[in-house]
């Protein structure tokens, strides 16, 4: 089956949560057989790492132009028209069309069903609420295309709204990683906070430097380190809030780093502070490494994190009862309740790379049928 | 002149945004000239009830915004044109971008000038636009800073009516309160939604800066707002143990008017427009930091007005705090200059003037 998976590249020096999904999705559908390819907007890290994967990369740089719009039959936020993006479709000739964010499938969808492809729309943004009009706007104006959301949240909202009622297909399909390697077991040592995230609002980083602060007013010198892995618009903004709290000794900045959690102690704790999420991807990964995770009760999460035996998840925007959280994490490593074992477990039945790959598979085929009985 | 301002409601009703601020005062403007201004919301809360207040007439008509609108509800553009045509529209001013999205069409169908001010940038609403030029609607459009000005792609905009409008507020009535007893110093005073984009949390900190440099004499800082993260800033203050320095008062109106004109305006946001605090501040004597954001830096052009810091700078928002309260310590602050920066530039008559030429110039050209 000839696949091309489409997103936009936002940033050319880091990797989006989307586009780490394709990169896996990818991959687990090129090691079945199928031709998976992926199409974006920019070159960049993420376009080398496809590379370096073997996913054949097409970077067409108009599709998203940053250019305003010419013409009478511009599609709203692309670079050209759609007859030219039909072409752009035939010339890859592809059986299955997969958007990973909105701003493509807007651009994609119309072309898609002009040319008779199946169009899989998978929504890695937040808040369904407010875009659900716009499928439904785009289901009465007679497209077609089918919806998967990574969060059953989301997914709950939608059956609430009625999408199926209006006749719109949409499937739930929790995000899957590949089962993560670990770095070697030395002696043991004290705990140390791993959080790997863009500097960005979204990601919570501001909550839990605040947390810190907490943490080291109770521990003193044996306060756990906070490494922070990730670049954003805020970097500077938080590294001069680190400064300006005095807490430069237990908050540390590192950069991009990639796999980094492979170079973690599987009893270092993965805190996830997000205000925002749908299916955080970091956290099946930390769970595949038996890493134990505290994290914000944002989208996925208390899905993946049902109880305090895989970790703890506390409210969002709340900097006491994430240091509590914390607290708490560290009390169970130190006592030896906790058990890596069973995030392991829990990795392999519900979050695998292949259990994603079969739900998609099976999502394409029933695309294809719907398509063929038109 | 029949006049319809058009704008929707986001978020919540008890409180009064920037665009629906500026609407409110456009209008009373209006009405004062003899125009027949009215405005048309999507939902009651406190802009309405000061609008009604104020004499102006409000009409409330189906939700704006797509998302708020349930699956069935007939389209909002029939309502509307029902509405506009009931009231005998013969200018059509929209306020924001859902409004704008919902009427351009509407207008144009019942053939009646539109005008759109883009209070929140260009950003979303251009392809919109642009769209609906391609599609032959006419429109003209006024933006309130002048860096959006700048960033209209005039070419896409040919025929067009593109101007250049700066927000203008009224002269407060009690303009240079009664100064405080020398033992109070200035307060440093925030007005804002209690959002991210306000940069209440980068305030926050510069307290903590200003407290280890000032010790004691650290001067209090008063919140007034509300919003979705008020209570991350409130637990934010109480980790880092400064309750004695910043207090949250929740939202109070017209609280410029109960403020010392020596008490400093802290504008700390991540992105603006036009912010209308700045104004209001202005035209009370009253001295301002804020950062660099949309039309600030032309609002507040030199040192003698206060002080423009970059975005997201705890140490240098610090450092201008501790400088204009230096300048008014020494008596190097002359209120009576920002005072009369806003009469010559941002009074709510003239940004009213402003708008009235356009209007007749839609007319004309409709």
């Amino acid at each position: 089956m000839r696949i091309f998976h489409f997103a936009a590249t936002e940033t050319t020096t880091n990797i989006q949560g989307n586009h780490r999904h394709i990169a896996y999705l990818a991959g687990a559908q090129r090691a079945r057989g199928m031709d998976a390819n992926v199409v974006t907007s920019k070159h960049g890290l993420i376009s080398n790492l496809y590379k370096q994967d073997g996913i054949p990369t097409f970077v067409v740089d108009d599709l998203l132009a940053d250019e305003l719009p010419k013409g009478e039959d511009v599609v709203p936020g692309a670079g050209i028209s759609t007859q030219e993006i039909v072409a752009r479709l035939k010339d890859f000739n592809p059986e299955i069309i997969h958007c990973h964010d909105l701003h493509m499938g807007q651009v994609v969808v119309t072309a898609a069903n002009i040319i008779k492809v199946p169009c899989v729309v998978t929504l890695h943004e937040t808040g369904i609420d407010s875009i659900i009009s716009e499928f439904f706007a785009r289901k009465r104006a007679g497209l077609k295309f089918t919806l998967i959301t990574v969060s059953k949240r989301e997914f709950d909202v939608m059956q609430d709204r009625g999408m199926a009622g209006a006749g719109i297909t949409f499937h739930y399909v929790p995000n899957g990683t590949p089962v993560g390697t670990q770095k070697k077991q030395g002696p043991p040592h004290k705990p140390n906070l791993i959080m790997v995230a863009r500097l960005g609002f979204v990601k919570g980083v501001d909550i839990a430097i605040l947390a810190m602060v907490e943490l080291r007013r109770r521990h003193r010198s044996d306060c756990p380190v906070l490494n922070i892995y990730g670049a954003g618009d805020l970097g500077e903004y938080l590294i001069e809030m680190v400064k300006v709290l005095r807490i430069g000794d237990v908050v540390k900045f590192h950069g991009i780093q990639m796999n980094v959690l492979s170079k973690c102690s599987s009893s270092d704790v993965l805190v996830v502070a997000s205000r925002f999420e749908t299916g955080p991807l970091v956290i099946p990964e930390a769970m595949s490494r038996g890493m134990p995770i505290v994290a914000c009760n944002v989208g996925q999460v208390t899905e993946m994190l049902p109880d305090k035996r895989y970790g703890r998840v506390v409210p969002v925007n709340s900097i006491t009862e994430l240091a509590d959280a914390i607290d708490s994490m560290l009390t169970d490593i130190a006592s030896g309740r906790f058990n890596p074992d069973l995030l392991v477990k829990r990795h392999q039945s519900q979050y695998s790379i292949e259990m994603m790959a079969d739900r998609t598979a099976a999502i394409y085929e029933s695309a294809i049928a719907e398509l063929e009985l038109v | 002149m029949r006049t319809l301002h058009i704008v929707s409601v986001d978020g919540d009703p008890a409180n009064i945004q920037g665009d629906q601020r500026h609407v409110f005062y456009l209008a009373r403007a209006q009405r004062a000239r003899g125009l027949n201004a009215a405005v048309v919301t999507d939902r009651a809360g406190l802009m309405s009830d000061l609008c009604e207040q104020a004499g102006i007439p409000v009409l409330l008509v189906d939700p704006l915004r797509e998302e708020d609108r349930h699956r069935g509800d007939p389209p909002v553009e029939e309502h509307l044109a029902v509405k506009l045509r009931e009231f005998g529209a013969e200018i059509i001013h929209c306020h924001d971008r859902p409004a704008a999205m919902a009427v351009v069409a509407v207008a144009n169908r019942i053939k009646v000038p539109c005008v759109i001010t883009l209070h929140a940038g260009l950003g979303p609403l251009l392809p919109h636009l642009i769209a609906a030029k391609h599609s032959g609607m006419k429109f003209t459009i006024i933006a309130i800073s002048k860096a959006d000005f700048e960033l209209i792609p005039k070419a896409d905009m040919a025929g067009i009516g593109l101007h250049y409008v700066p927000n203008g507020t009224s002269v407060s009535s009690r303009m240079r309160q009664q100064e405080r007893s020398a033992s109070c110093g200035p307060s440093l005073i925030l007005v804002g939604s209690l959002v991210f984009r306000k940069g209440i949390d980068l305030v926050i900190l510069t307290m903590l800066e200003l407290r280890r440099r000032r010790g004691s004499a650290c001067p209090v800082l008063h919140i007034y707002g509300r919003g979705s993260l008020g209570e991350y800033f409130i637990e934010m203050t109480r980790v880092l143990r400064l309750d004695d320095v910043v207090r949250f008062h929740g939202i109070e109106m017209d609280i410029l008017d109960k403020c010392s004109s020596l008490d400093v305006l802290i504008v700390a946001s991540r992105s603006e427009t036009g912010p209308l605090v700045v104004l209001e501040a202005m035209s009370r004597g009253m001295p301002i930091v804020a950062t660099s954001v949309g039309e600030v830096d032309d609002m507040v052009p030199g040192q003698q007005y206060g002080r423009v810091v970059p975005t997201d700078s705890i140490t240098e928002l610090a450092d201008a705090v501790d400088s204009i309260l230096a300048d008014i310590a020494s008596g190097q602050f002359n209120p009576d200059l920002l005072v009369k920066r806003h009469q010559s530039q941002y009074s709510v008559e003239k940004m009213a003037d402003r708008v009235e030429v356009i209007y007749q110039s839609a007319v004309l050209g409709s």
